[in-house]
This record gives C-alpha cells, sequence and structure tokens, in this order.
C-alpha cells in the first residue's frame, strides 16, 4: 500500500506515539464503517461536505483539492459547470463532485474505479469527467482528453465519530505539528501534489470552511423522489434481466444443440467449440466478463452500458443454459424419439418435433431458478456504470445517511420480482410431476 | 402376391446369437403372428424390420425399398425412412408423445411428415379415434389416459399415416380378455381392409382370436 495519505498517516501516527494499523474499506461506506467502530479515524480523500459535518466530527484539513473538469480535446460544448446540463458526466458515486454534478443538473455516470470514468471519456461514452485534481492528474492524462479547468476547491479532513472528541482535538494538534514542521509539506511534495493552493493549510489552520451554516441540512430518511428513483432502478434490473435472459435462453439452445453426440466431423468441431465456450463463460466470474465486454474491448466493440451489461450477463447465463438444456435433452426417454422415427420423421425433425418441446419443459424449472440468479447477479453491472437497483440503493443510502431503509425497500424490490417467479418455478414442477 | 420380403436375416447380441435366417413373406390383407417364449429376440427381430435395428445380415424388401444389412449408414438411414412411410408401428410401451394430446400424436405424423393440411388430418384423425372408440379423449394428455386408451391412440397414431404394413409388439400385455377380444376384432377388419399386420405376442388366444397365420421364432433358427 502506497500513497501520500499512508504516509501521511505514518507520520501522525509517530507524532502521536502510536502505531497505525490500516483497515481495507470501500470508499463509499468510511462513514458507516467508521461509526460502527470498523476503525477509528478514516483517512482517504474525505471531503468535507455539510452533509458529512452532520454525522461525523471532521480534523482540521489536510490537503486543498480542486474539482477538476476533463473533457475531450477541442469539445467546446464543455466549458465550464453551467454547460454540464443534461450531459453525461463521469465520477465517483457519493463524493462531492457527484453532489456537485446533481445541482448542476448533469446526467451522472456513476463509477467505482478512478481509471474507467477516463476510459469512457475517451470512447465518447460520456461527455466529461468532473473529479478531485488529485486522480485527475495521475489517472486523466490520456490521449484526446485535456482539462477544462478547476471549478471548485475543498478539503480533506481526517474523519471521526462525534463521540470521540478527544481523540479528535489530539489528531488536530498532531496534524498542526506536522503542518507547522513542514513535515506535511514535505510528504506532499514527494507526491509531486504540493502547490500553492496548500498555503491555505497553514493560513488558515482552524477554519473549516464547510462549516458554513447556510448550507442546506441533509435530510433524514428517504424522499418520494428517492423512492421514485427506487423503482426506476427496478425497472432498469427486471428489463435488464429480461433481455439478458432471452438471449442466454437462444445462446443456450445453440450450443446445447451444437454439444449433441455426432460421428459428422465438422459437427464433432462444433461441438468441441461450444464445449469450450461453456467451461470458459462457467469457470471465470461474471464480474470479470463484465469488465472486458465494457472495458477491454472498449477500442473495437463500442457498446454503451447497457447494451454491455446485457452482452455480458447473457453472454454468461447461455452458458448455463446450455447445460440445463443438455440434461433436458438427455432426460428425454428415447422411446419418445423411436416413436417418431418409426412415423418417418427424419432425425433432425425428431429432434425438433419431440424431443426439443419435452426437454424444454424438462428445463423449465431450472430457467426459472436461472432467472432468479441472474435478477439478482445483474447488480454486479454497476461496475460498468449501469444505474440498477442495488446501485440505486448505495446511492441513497450514503446521501439519505442511513442504510436500513434504502436496503429494506430494495430487498424488498428484488423480492417482489423474484418470489412470482419462483412460484411459477415450482407450479411447473408440480406439473410436470404429476404428468410421470 | 407378396407385400413385405424378409430373407436370411440374422442378429447377435453380445455374441449370443437372437435369430438366424429368418426368412418370411406377408402378403397384404394377412395377420401373421409371431410367437415364441420371452428372449428369443422377437421385439429386436420386428425393430429389424423397420429399421429400428439393423440385422447383422439379411434384407428386407418392400417394393422398390430394399433394406439391406450390409449397406453403409447414409443408404441404410435413407431406405430406413423410405420403409417408414409405408410400415407403422405400434410400441409394446406405446410411447404416445408426452407433449401432445392424443388428437395432435395422430395429426403429427400426416401433417408434418407428409405435409397434409392441418385441415385435413385433424377430421382424419377424429374418425380413426372414433373407430378406436376414444374420440372423448381427443383433446387428453397421455398420462391422463390408461393403458387400453394409450393403446388404441397409438393405434391410430400409427393408423393416420395409412401404411400398408402394421408391426405390432405385444399389443395385449396391458389388456383384460374383453379388451383383447375387442382389439383382435379391430385387427381383424383392418386386415378386411386390405390391412398387412405382423404382430408379436406370448397370448395363445389372442393368436387364435385372430385366426392367423403363426410363427415361432426358435431359439436360433428360420421359419
Amino acid at each position: 500500500m502506497a500513497g501520500f495519505e499512508v504516509e501521511l498517516a505514518a507520520a501522525l501516527a509517530r507524532e502521536l506515539g502510536v502505531r497505525a494499523v490500516f483497515v481495507q474499506n470501500d470508499w463509499s461506506t468510511l462513514i458507516p464503517s467508521l461509526e460502527r467502530g470498523t476503525f477509528d479515524i478514516a483517512l482517504n480523500g474525505l471531503e468535507v461536505t455539510a452533509a458529512r459535518e452532520q454525522r461525523i466530527r471532521f480534523s482540521r484539513p489536510y490537503y486543498v483539492f480542486a474539482e477538476r473538469l476533463v473533457a475531450r480535446q477541442g469539445d467546446v460544448r464543455v466549458l465550464d459547470l453551467a454547460s454540464l446540463r443534461s450531459r453525461r458526466v463521469g465520477t465517483l458515486a457519493s463524493t462531492l463532485a457527484w453532489d456537485i454534478l446533481g445541482e448542476a443538473g448533469a446526467e451522472r455516470v456513476p463509477y467505482e474505479g478512478v481509471q474507467e470514468p477516463f476510459i469512457d471519456l475517451q470512447q465518447g461514452r460520456t461527455d466529461a469527467v468532473l473529479i478531485d485534481d488529485i486522480i485527475a492528474d495521475r489517472y486523466g492524462k490520456r490521449p484526446g482528453l485535456a482539462v477544462v479547468g478547476d471549478l471548485r476547491t475543498g478539503h480533506y479532513a481526517i474523519g471521526l465519530r462525534r463521540q470521540d472528541e478527544a481523540l479528535a482535538g489530539v489528531i488536530d494538534e498532531g496534524l498542526g505539528r506536522l503542518i507547522g514542521k513542514g513535515e506535511l509539506h514535505a510528504i506532499l511534495a514527494r507526491w509531486r501534489i504540493d502547490g500553492p493552493r496548500q498555503e491555505a493549510l497553514i493560513a488558515a489552520p482552524t477554519t473549516v470552511p464547510g462549516k458554513t451554516a447556510a448550507l442546506p441540512a441533509p435530510h433524514r430518511g428517504m424522499t418520494a423522489h428517492q423512492v421514485w428513483l427506487f423503482f426506476q432502478g427496478a425497472a432498469v434490473t427486471l428489463l435488464m434481466s429480461a433481455v439478458a435472459m432471452a438471449l442466454a435462453m437462444l445462446g443456450g439452445l445453440g450450443l446445447a444443440t451444437a454439444r449433441l453426440p455426432s460421428r459428422v466431423p465438422w459437427r464433432r468441431a462444433l461441438g468441441a467449440a461450444a464445449t469450450a465456450y461453456v467451461e470458459l463463460f462457467r469457470g471465470t466470474p461474471v464480474l470479470l466478463q463484465l469488465y472486458v465486454i465494457y472495458f477491454g474491448l472498449a477500442g473495437v466493440l463500442a457498446l454503451n452500458a447497457f447494451a454491455a451489461a446485457v452482452l455480458g450477463l447473457a453472454l454468461n447465463y447461455a452458458a448455463y443454459e446450455a447445460e440445463i438444456y443438455r440434461a433436458g435433452i438427455q432426460a428425454v426417454p428415447v422411446g419418445q424419439v423411436e416413436a417418431a422415427q418409426a412415423l418417418g420423421m427424419s432425425e433432425a425433425m425428431a429432434f425438433r418435433r419431440v424431443v426439443l418441446p419435452q426437454a424444454f419443459r424438462f428445463s423449465l424449472p431450472g430457467v426459472a431458478n436461472d432467472f432468479i440468479a441472474l435478477l439478482k447477479d445483474s447488480s454486479l453491472v454497476s461496475v460498468i456504470t449501469v444505474v440498477e437497483l442495488t446501485k440505486r440503493m448505495t446511492i441513497v443510502a450514503v446521501d439519505s445517511g442511513g442504510w436500513l431503509m434504502p436496503g429494506l425497500l430494495c430487498a424488498g424490490l428484488y423480492f417482489a420480482m423474484s418470489y412470482p417467479l419462483s412460484r411459477l418455478a415450482r407450479r411447473i414442477e408440480a406439473r410436470l410431476g404429476a404428468a410421470k | 402376391m407378396s407385400l413385405m420380403i424378409v430373407d436370411g436375416l440374422a442378429k447377435a447380441f453380445a455374441g449370443r446369437s437372437l435369430f438366424a435366417g429368418v426368412s418370411l413373406q406377408i402378403a397384404a390383407g394377412e395377420i401373421v403372428c409371431l410367437m415364441g417364449p420371452s428372449g428369443t429376440g422377437k421385439t429386436t427381430l420386428l425393430r429389424c424390420l423397420n429399421g429400428l435395428e439393423r440385422a447383422d445380415h439379411g434384407t428386407v424388401k418392400m417394393g422398390d425399398v430394399e433394406l439391406r444389412a450390409g449397406d453403409g449408414a447414409q443408404a441404410f438411414a435413407t431406405a430406413a425412412l423410405a420403409l417408414r412411410r409405408r410400415v407403422g408401428f405400434v410400441f409394446q410401451g406405446w410411447h404416445l408423445f408426452a407433449h401432445r394430446t392424443v388428437l395432435g400424436n395422430v395429426t403429427e405424423g400426416p401433417v408434418f411428415v407428409r405435409g397434409q393440411p392441418v385441415g385435413e388430418a385433424r377430421p382424419r384423425a377424429l374418425a380413426l379415434l372414433e373407430q378406436m372408440g376414444i374420440a372423448h379423449r381427443a383433446s387428453a394428455l397421455p398420462h391422463e389416459l390408461s393403458g387400453g386408451e394409450q393403446q388404441r391412440a397409438a393405434v391410430a397414431r400409427a393408423l393416420a399415416m395409412q401404411p400398408e404394413l402394421l408391426l405390432v409388439d405385444e399389443p395385449t400385455s396391458a389388456l383384460d380378455d374383453d379388451r383383447t377380444e375387442s382389439l383382435a376384432r379391430l385387427f381383424r377388419g383392418l386386415a378386411d381392409g386390405g390391412l398387412a399386420i405382423l404382430c408379436v405376442t406370448h397370448d395363445g388366444t389372442f393368436a387364435r382370436a385372430l385366426s392367423a397365420r403363426h410363427l415361432r421364432l426358435p431359439a436360433a433358427g428360420g421359419t
């Protein structure tokens, strides 16, 4: 682990005569984890905002950052904050930039990694990226991209639990001594992120800019609009899953048919290829497949996020459907095929008219189960910026400051979508059982 | 004149000869009963006659179609396909299409193999079911039928293809005496209409009721 904040944490620990223990945590859940005591301080690019100040105690700032606007070279439409209205702008979810873009009326595209926003900007999937200058400097210098300007400055500070006032005082003093001795400046210089802007850290040691009371207090609980957004997320999840499943079923049928035993050489080769496909897609994580399709193949296959998500899920689930159909085909009694042949049907016609319809019925419960699994796996597509139900839940949870209500609503919506399916699967199973 | 001529048919299974040198001829309108104890390969012989199984030696000839045991896979499959369009088969286990109704089972062949319009195939199928006495079960699924009804549906399915010869495997194993008697009447009536029937059975009463030519299949011998 390396970074200027790692060095700062080490220096601060030395200054206070303690040992720093680093804890791995998702950036977007730093505050709830801090509150529940997973760690004692959060020192990781936490921007001082009015909303966060309602929940946690911030130390004095240790870095002055700027929200940097990056666009494609020569794109004259992206000028300033006002020009971002209704444009697709990428940033990290739940950051200050996310809030700023929301107020500006931009169509926000959420990312979890720091490189991906710039890949998508290059590919033309977004119009701009608004992100902390530290990140833009390190990851945004890609061919074809240019910095438009800095829109706003803010402070990184250490986050602490509100009740740990004594610890906060000690941290503030320690930080003050590091600033006074020039040690913080030395660290920033080593990472080449020092500059005239950082002078403010010394000049106004106690003033935390975010503390201005005029900013609206964050709303606790969920608003009607947020609930509406939840239903939108559920619709995205359902639509994406349904289209992906339909494609997976078609693909699975093709794969299963290709894998039928045959003596013809080209059919055997096709079968081997289908087997390889099934093993490859079943044996690697769908998350990885989504990444490769969306970011890895961005240069050759310019899909938008929703299409990439549908394709990724469909390719993955086709492998599973193929196995279900194969089992279904094998479950059709050989007497059924012989009866068809005795009527004068060719092998191909017997397969189409007699084997396939019955195999499909045998497969239905498995297919319904897979659809339920896909419905839930579809939450993975948030890594390629699709805002579906789970992603909407995390965004609202961070915005509203509570995980319980959004979590329950999210779970309820998933259940409302999957339960009818599982009932349907059970009814089909019962009917098949009666038919045997 | 013979409808089907079987010549020198032989089949071994796992090194053991099931039958050898089987030769027989069946004429139109004739009923032949193939009798003999279990395990003598009666069912296998029947399956060899329409190419569901391939004999080791011998030929099955029907008009200009000749099924030769020694032919290549492609030629054998082509001949078997041509033969099956003229020869109906009723399995001991019936093997009705589980996903189709009784009516669907009967129209499947005429519509999809013969290419008959559904509008023609349906009334003909219903008439056949009427003749079999199960028209009231036309929209039932096979698993909803009794054994006797399933058998009648299977016979109707085979007859819908208007075969010249009907191969039937152990038709009475699921029938009581009354049903056996009425099945014999049905077969005699069909034979009167010109249909040849080759029936594998070990039921002497049924064979007598058919008043047919009887053939016995010994452990390994000709007829």
